[in-house]
């Protein structure tokens, strides 16, 4: 779906549209639900922001029209998964990023258990950019993040992936 | 090994192509090589003198525009500088121009020399998705080779620019478009070389002692005096090279060059086995897979899950 096709759903929220809401969820229900799952390692809980996000979607559609309203539904869906995360700070991560990851349903546990090894922040990125196709400069501006920072931490995580998917320590 | 030769045989016809260059231009006849050789090394010590990109990995396959066939940019380093880096680009040098059928007792032909375009060009991701990119743009007559590297043009401009808006008193920083890495040159009593961050290596930090000596390699004029590049500049785009530097006989040039192709191809080989064998506790050796960055990403990529089926519905009644 283009951003135009994107911004002529968001339109029709206005009007109270659940098709338009039922045409956003299935493009964009798995790169949400993965970021959301990314940041929160926990499933309840990326399901919940999941809804969220399209909750608020149909409920307070944005007033204009956006230059990028991809880049804008999933900094919605990050934030959403942040506040999942604060409001239960039960399932909050900590600094020694031992956390359980969440059962997988496909086989990518290994995948799964790697990326859980990562800083939130370097989570966040690998799969703005990965599972949400957003570009650095988006990322950076979602998340206020100079773009060299974003970079730096893109390829920080990247490369500990690569050497705990080559056989190293998580 | 069939394919090791061809890539051989490539590598020497590419780097061939400079020195036919170097024959024929005076004015930059021992930079051109001596840059391509720097450009294809990573034994190089001194980051300084390594300024030419590193190559970290894999086979140097060379292309032609035309593979692709469309675009007619040749000065590739110009169109990205005005139109924007890909994130996928590192650094893009280019090698050398030879001249077909060049004879400098004639004229120029009608309709001009065939010239072709020699470039090397780092992508933090070699996909062939983005080689066919930069073949899209460059005209038939450019002669790519690529190269896998670390960090982006866009991630130096960034990190550069953020270095920048520091105040690191006496320091000189550079970039360029034809290394990956950022040179920081800082007085030897700075107090905040500690402070200075690193982008995971892509900061390289010197001496301000060694800008005397300029940040090139040098070469040997007809004179027999060594001349540099000529002051470095602060950000500077490219390295300004010495003036009055004339051509010598250059038979050298062909047997330096087919030794760079050599120790290249063999290290290239060496590198290729290295990361492709696991040498266990008790001596022995096994074969590994090993993840690249694209690897990596694909697996990411493939690891997104889906909601739970009863999801869309419940969000449905709750709207």
């Amino acid at each position: 779906m283009t951003n135009d096709q994107l911004n002529e759903r968001l339109a029709r929220l206005k009007s109270g549209d659940k098709s338009a809401l039922e045409d956003i969820y299935n493009e964009l229900s798995t790169p949400i639900f993965t970021i959301a799952l990314r940041i929160t390692q926990n499933r309840p809980l990326a399901e919940e922001a999941t809804q969220d996000v399209f909750v608020k979607l149909f409920r307070s559609p944005p007033e204009k029209t956006l230059s990028n309203p991809r880049a804008y539904i999933f900094k919605v869906a990050r934030n959403a998964a942040l506040d999942a995360l604060k409001n239960n700070p039960s399932h909050e991560n900590t600094d020694d990023h031992t956390e359980i990851p969440a059962p997988q349903s496909g086989d990518h546990s290994e995948v799964a258990e790697a990326l859980a090894s990562l800083p939130e922040e370097q989570r966040s990125i690998v799969t703005l950019h990965i599972n949400a196709g957003l570009k650095f400069r988006e990322i950076a501006e979602i998340t206020g993040t100079p773009l060299g920072t974003v970079l730096w931490r893109y390829n920080k995580a990247i490369s500990k992936l690569r050497d705990i998917l080559n056989g190293g320590t998580l | 090994m069939k394919k090791m030769i061809i890539t051989a045989a490539a590598l020497v016809f590419a780097l061939s192509g400079t020195a036919a260059y170097a024959a024929t231009e005076s004015q930059t006849a021992t930079y051109i090589v001596a840059s391509t050789s720097a450009a294809n090394e990573e034994a190089q010590t001194d980051p300084a003198e390594n300024s030419a990109a590193t190559s970290s990995a894999g086979d140097t396959n060379i292309f032609y525009g035309a593979e692709t066939g469309n675009n007619d940019v040749i000065h590739l380093e110009k169109h990205y500088g005005k139109n924007g880096y890909p994130d996928y680009i590192s650094y893009i040098i280019c090698t050398g121009v030879s001249s077909s059928g060049f004879d400098p007792t004639q004229g120029e032909p009608d309709g001009g020399f065939a010239e072709t375009y020699f470039y090397d060009i780092g992508l933090t991701e070699k996909t062939q998705e983005n080689m066919d990119a930069v073949l899209a743009v460059a005209s038939d007559n450019c002669n790519i080779t690529f190269y896998e590297c670390d960090f982006s043009y866009n991630e130096r401009e960034a990190a550069f620019n953020e270095l920048g808006a520091k105040d690191y008193k006496g320091a000189h920083i550079m970039m360029s478009q034809e290394s990956q890495y950022i040179l920081i040159y800082i007085p030897d009593d700075a107090d905040y070389k500690n402070d200075i961050p690193l982008y995971d290596g892509m900061v390289k930090i010197l001496s301000t002692n060694e800008l005397e000596y300029d940040t090139g390699i040098g070469t040997t004029g007809t004179t027999g005096a060594t001349t540099g590049f000529g002051q470095p500049e602060i950000g500077y785009e490219s390295y300004s090279y010495a003036d009055g530097v004339t051509a010598q006989d250059n038979t050298w040039v062909w047997f330096a060059v087919a030794g760079i192709a050599v120790f290249a191809v063999v290290g290239a080989v060496f590198i290729i086995r290295r990361n492709n064998v696991r040498i266990n506790s008790d001596g022995s050796a096994e074969a590994v897979s090993v993840a690249t960055k694209a690897d990596v990403e694909k697996a990411v990529s493939d690891s997104a899950e889906a909601p739970s089926a009863e999801l869309k519905n419940k969000i449905m009644k709750n709207i």
